[in-house]
């Protein structure tokens, strides 16, 4: 499988559910025994196979998301922040973020995946998630 | 052989006829297409390659420190 953005993130934008310069973010690490699904998965509760391990949480790290208009390329880019789990040990192949309502994971939107292409492992040290961009292009 | 020499010679662009201007113009036009048009060739490749499943070697690894980075990605969606 490779990065993807759900489907209903992009009809629920259009709808104006989700507002990427003003909603909650966060973004949750997964083994490689999660399979996303573009199409069925929708919110949180779908996302499967998520981490354990020192220095990581369930749920993940809130991070910055922000939206830019690219006129020069025809394009909207938002920006789907990075983040670090410091003293760390984990292994991760996939990060999944979600718009954060602060309760239920049946209640949080999934965004997009980002597939590593193979496992990042941390042993005692630093998982750093480099950000990613989601683009609309016209 | 006869050695061929190229000289260079800046003239102001205030000093050119609008004939001269159109044609300058038009010379950077095709070039900018043509860079386009490797620019998308390129694209295609990396794409492809990128759907293949392909990855940097160096972009996620654990360092002898313990700690490891994970690559970001541009994931597109298309309105066209």
């Amino acid at each position: 499988m490779s990065s993807l953005i759900f489907n209903r993130a992009l009809e629920l934008w259009a709808r104006g559910s989700i507002d990427f310069d003003t909603d909650s973010f966060k973004v949750m690490l997964t083994t490689s025994a999660y399979t996303e699904d573009k199409d069925a998965h929708d919110f949180r509760n779908d996302v499967t196979n998520e981490v354990s391990g020192t220095g990581y949480t369930a749920g993940g790290n809130s991070v910055t998301v922000s939206v830019t208009l690219d006129t020069a390329n025809d394009r909207v880019d938002i920006s789907l922040g990075g983040t670090t789990w410091t003293s760390s040990t984990i292994t991760a192949r996939k990060a999944v973020y979600y718009k954060a309502r602060g309760g239920a994971s049946s209640a949080d939107e999934l965004v997009a995946v980002n597939d590593f292409g193979s496992d990042v492992v941390t042993s005692s040290g630093t998982f750093t998630l480099n950000a990613s961009t989601m683009r609309i292009q016209n | 052989m006869t050695e061929q020499q190229t000289t260079t010679e800046s003239v102001p662009l205030s000093s050119l006829s609008l004939d001269q201007l159109v044609q300058l113009s038009q010379g950077l036009g095709r070039k900018a297409d043509a860079i386009r048009e490797q620019r998308a060739h390129l694209k295609r490749l990396i794409d492809a390659r990128l759907a293949a499943g392909e990855r940097d070697g160096d972009a996620q690894r654990t360092a002898s420190d313990g700690n490891a980075t994970a690559a970001g990605a541009v994931i597109e969606a298309s309105a066209t």
